[in-house]
């Protein structure tokens, strides 16, 4: 249940210009016998059986002003990671009802890559939900979500930790290196006139 | 369209016997009868434990014998009498082969059922007031997918590839680079690692061993069918077909006019707005591709099935976006186009094929297909970074009927011929033949494209804008060479059809898990594996609990399509496998400087080499393997019956299998066994 949220110092800026794929933020957590436990979304249609009381945690941040594709990635090595995880977004969590509020899921392992200790959150052959179109997950503007980090099955514990950013779209990142070389101007215009 | 419309309809069951008699009042009042005449026998044409999805379309006949042509008829369901909202059903007399005693026949064209359950269907037919009555089971699947993510399916069909088949591929293809060692393998074909496996049931309506046609009806329609016959069942008028040149096309619609059902590519394609599209390295004409768009009695009817691909038939148009493969004779117009590629004087003969239609050109004019006759072009259409939105290739075609090594060799009337047959990987790649095997005819086609390109190129046309797609892909020359019992060729066929898959087990890894990906066979041909032969000693033969191979069989003609099983031949063993299988030179095939998907053919420098010998030169009758990936792929595990691929497929695509796939999940996660090749 330890959890650790770090929040960059410059977040503010980087949710502005969003042309960077620098964490907005990271959450670190432990999945163990204290947290509480829920029954998971197999897809945006049917919860999970074989999941159907995996412990879960969760946080929240909110999209930046222009809102589109960000991407979650997930990251479960080291000594105690946890065995399995998934990982949802949704706009409002309501853990007696997993359908509700769903954004998106994923399963952060293949079938096939029982090995695999990290996933990305573009959308995967294992995505669902309707936040995902076509192999990108795309958030609203200015929306609070909340992310929950829960086990496969119900067995599933051990640490973890979960970074968010946003994703730009070409024509961001052109209008983001102009705001960006817009605000270095400013700033060193700011800095000429103290001298 | 008329159809039934039954939704909501009570489920109230009919007491045949306290009914039938206020019927015969009913009638009885209506038409006084002359003389006392036998109570007609009536008979419903759908075959027992006939199954359909809701909504499903299949034409409901019903044929009354002792019913003259003023004999009237009444079709109650679950209870209620639905006569009056049927469609207007064709009437015709004297059908059967029985000219003393009068028949009448009833048929409904396209109805449906809405709800699903067991329904029950009866027949009432009133003559004279005489009444006779029958009455007609039939098991409904609901079929609603509702707002459910759309998803794909890709069938993919080794004809005749049963477990020995299967296995020879293995040990060919993966034995390469000593990978094969005393009877450990280090890699699997990509056909063997799929999540899920079962077996496949495959006797079909009047047979045990049965041929392709029906097998393809049975998981393209879920029901079973009988020899040689594509999406219909038999009627009484069967017998006036008569295939002799000189009647077919008088008789041929006695063929063409049985009972249909509906098949799942046009289901899915009229109510779900799916891409359809069949791939084979046969004629495209022939049994296994023709079962998913044509309806017909007779196979051989190959120009009559190329004319329902374009001209649809429970919907107008075409019934397939995607559609490649051999048989191009079936659709050129007699008169061939002076830029077509070597088909002089074949094409649509108005005798053969009852018309003169250029279907290439139709396709092309009136319904935006691309047309590739070679793989050169094929391969350019792969290029693209568009796809175009619907595709027609057609790689082979049979000059005066004759189809060279690619079957058995043997000249085959120009009206019967499924004889288009593209050639095998063997004899694409342009690798000898063993001495006991007809070198290849490529009868100038040159320019043949691989299964995996064909599967590539279908996929990214039926993908193309994000509309769900079916797609049936066939390897058909495991059957067409096991029948002249050619194991090169088999195998080979074998190892091309298993780089088919890859290509479409790619496209399900990468296209977020919305794909079903089946692999299985329509039914087992007789080829054992009896060992390993050692080419460093000449023509001995090893590791075989025998010391010898079977007896030689060898299947001069195609027996399917002559009519004629020739009978085994005791005579001595199998030379030809007894040397076993050349050394394989690693192909370094880039033709026309395009590069094959998967351009690697395995190289086999191994001493020791499988030895396989053949039964007979015919299907056999034994159940055959089927493999799952993707969304429901634990639905087909088991053994069941090959009509149930069709309500197994249909229940993926009208069902969330999300919870379902996790079990594969867990099991691939959680309980995996320590592997061989640690």
């Amino acid at each position: 249940m330890k959890r650790t949220l770090l929040v960059p110092a410059l977040l503010a800026l980087t949710a502005v210009t969003a042309f960077a794929q620098s964490p907005i933020l990271t959450y670190s957590g432990t999945l163990d016998a204290t947290d509480r436990t829920f029954n998971r979304a197999a897809s945006a249609f049917s919860l999970s059986s074989v999941g159907g009381a995996v412990a879960y945690e969760t946080f929240s941040f909110t999209s930046n002003s222009l809102g589109g594709a960000y991407q979650i990635l997930g990251d479960y090595r080291g000594g105690g990671g946890l065995t399995d995880g998934f990982l949802y977004i949704y706009n409002a969590f309501n853990p007696a009802n997993a359908l509700s509020g769903l954004v998106a899921g994923d399963d952060d392992f293949s079938i096939s890559g029982a090995d695999a200790l990290s996933g990305s959150f573009l959308a995967d052959a294992s995505s669902f939900g309707p936040g995902v179109i076509g192999n990108r997950l795309i958030l609203d503007p200015n929306t609070t979500y909340t992310v929950v980090v829960s086990g496969f099955a119900n067995s599933d514990l051990g640490a973890f930790s979960v970074s968010v950013a946003a994703v730009p779209e070409p024509s961001t990142m052109a209008i983001g290196s102009a705001a960006l070389g817009l605000l270095t101007l400013v700033a060193l215009r700011r800095s000429q006139s103290a001298a | 369209m008329k159809s039934i419309q039954l939704a909501g309809l009570a489920l109230v069951g009919l007491i045949t016997a306290s009914l039938a008699p206020l019927l015969a009042q009913n009638y009885a009042g209506r038409r006084a009868p002359a003389v006392a005449l036998a109570a007609p026998t009536v008979r419903i044409r759908l075959p027992e434990r006939f199954r359909v999805l809701t909504k499903q379309l299949f034409d409901l006949r019903v044929e009354a014998v002792n019913a003259s042509p003023t004999a009237t008829i009444q079709i109650v369901i679950d209870g209620t009498d639905v006569t009056a909202t049927l469609p207007t059903p064709e009437f015709s007399t004297n059908n059967d082969a029985d000219t003393a005693t009068p028949d009448a026949a009833w048929v409904y064209r396209s109805v449906h059922l809405d709800t699903s359950g067991v329904r029950t269907i009866v027949a009432n037919v009133s003559d004279a007031g005489q009444l006779g009555t029958i009455t007609q089971r039939v098991g409904v699947q609901d079929f609603n997918p509702g707002n459910l993510p759309k998803k794909n399916i890709i069938l993919f069909l080794g004809d005749a590839m049963g477990t020995a088949y299967r296995d020879a591929g293995r040990i060919v293809a993966q034995s390469t680079n000593n990978r094969f060692r005393e009877g450990f393998f280090d890699q699997l074909q990509n056909m063997d690692t799929m999540a899920a496996s079962g077996m496949v049931m495959t006797y079909d309506l009047d047979r045990i061993v049965p041929d392709s046609s029906p097998t393809a009806s049975a998981w393209s329609t879920g029901n079973k069918t009988s020899d040689g016959t594509h999406g219909v069942f038999p009627d009484n008028n069967d017998f006036k077909f008569n295939s002799s040149a000189a009647t077919l096309q008088a008789t041929k619609q006695f063929a063409l006019d049985n009972p249909k059902v509906e098949t799942l590519w046009e289901y899915l394609r009229r109510l779900y707005g799916y891409k359809t599209g069949v791939v084979s390295t046969a004629d495209i004409a022939d049994a296994t591709p023709g079962g998913e768009g044509s309806h017909t009695l007779i196979r051989a009817l190959t120009y009559d099935i190329a004319r329902q691909y374009v001209d649809g038939t429970f919907t107008p148009g075409p019934v397939h976006d995607v559609i490649l493969g051999g048989g191009r004779e079936h659709f050129e117009p007699a008169t061939v186009n002076a830029a077509s590629t070597t088909l002089a004087g074949n094409g649509r003969n108005p005798l053969n094929s009852g018309d003169n239609r250029n279907l290439i050109t139709e396709l092309t004019t009136n319904f935006g297909f691309t047309y590739t006759p070679t793989r050169t072009q094929l391969n350019a259409v792969r290029a693209q970074a568009t796809p175009p939105d619907r595709l027609i290739g057609l790689f082979w075609g049979a000059a005066g009927g004759t189809n060279g090594g690619t079957t058995s060799g043997t000249t085959l009337a120009a009206n019967t011929g499924a004889n288009g047959n593209m050639n095998v990987a063997y004899d694409k790649l342009g690798l000898a033949r063993t001495a006991d095997e007809p070198a290849a005819n490529l009868n100038g086609f040159t320019d043949q494209p691989f299964l995996d390109e064909m599967t590539d190129a279908a996929i990214r046309v039926l993908s193309k804008g994000g509309a769900p797609f079916i797609l049936m892909v066939e390897g058909a020359s495991i059957d067409k060479q096991s029948h002249p019992n050619h194991a090169a060729g088999v195998i080979w066929d074998v190892i091309e059809f298993d780089k088919a898959v890859g290509v479409g087990r790619a496209f399900s890894n990468a296209a977020l898990g919305k794909t079903l990906v089946l692999v299985t066979a329509d039914h087992d041909q007789s080829m054992s594996i009896v060992g390993l032969t050692d080419s460093a000693n000449g023509s001995g033969v090893l590791n075989t609990r025998s010391q010898s191979l079977y007896p030689r069989t060898i299947s001069v003609f195609d027996p399917i399509l002559s009519g004629t099983t020739a009978a085994p031949n005791n005579g001595g063993n199998n030379t030809g496998e007894v040397g076993g299988f050349p050394d394989y030179v690693e192909a370094p095939f880039s033709p026309n400087g395009v590069s094959p998907v998967f351009p690697i053919y395995p190289t086999n420098v191994n001493r020791y080499k499988i030895a396989v010998g053949f039964r007979t030169g015919n299907h056999t009758g034994s159940s055959v393997p089927i493999t799952a990936d993707g969304p429901g792929s634990l639905l087909f595990t088991g053994y069941f019956d090959q009509t149930d691929i069709f309500f197994k497929m249909a229940r993926v695509l009208s069902t969330d299998t999300a919870p379902l796939d996790e079990y594969s999940k867990l099991v691939s996660k959680r309980y995996s066994t320590v592997s061989p090749n640690y």
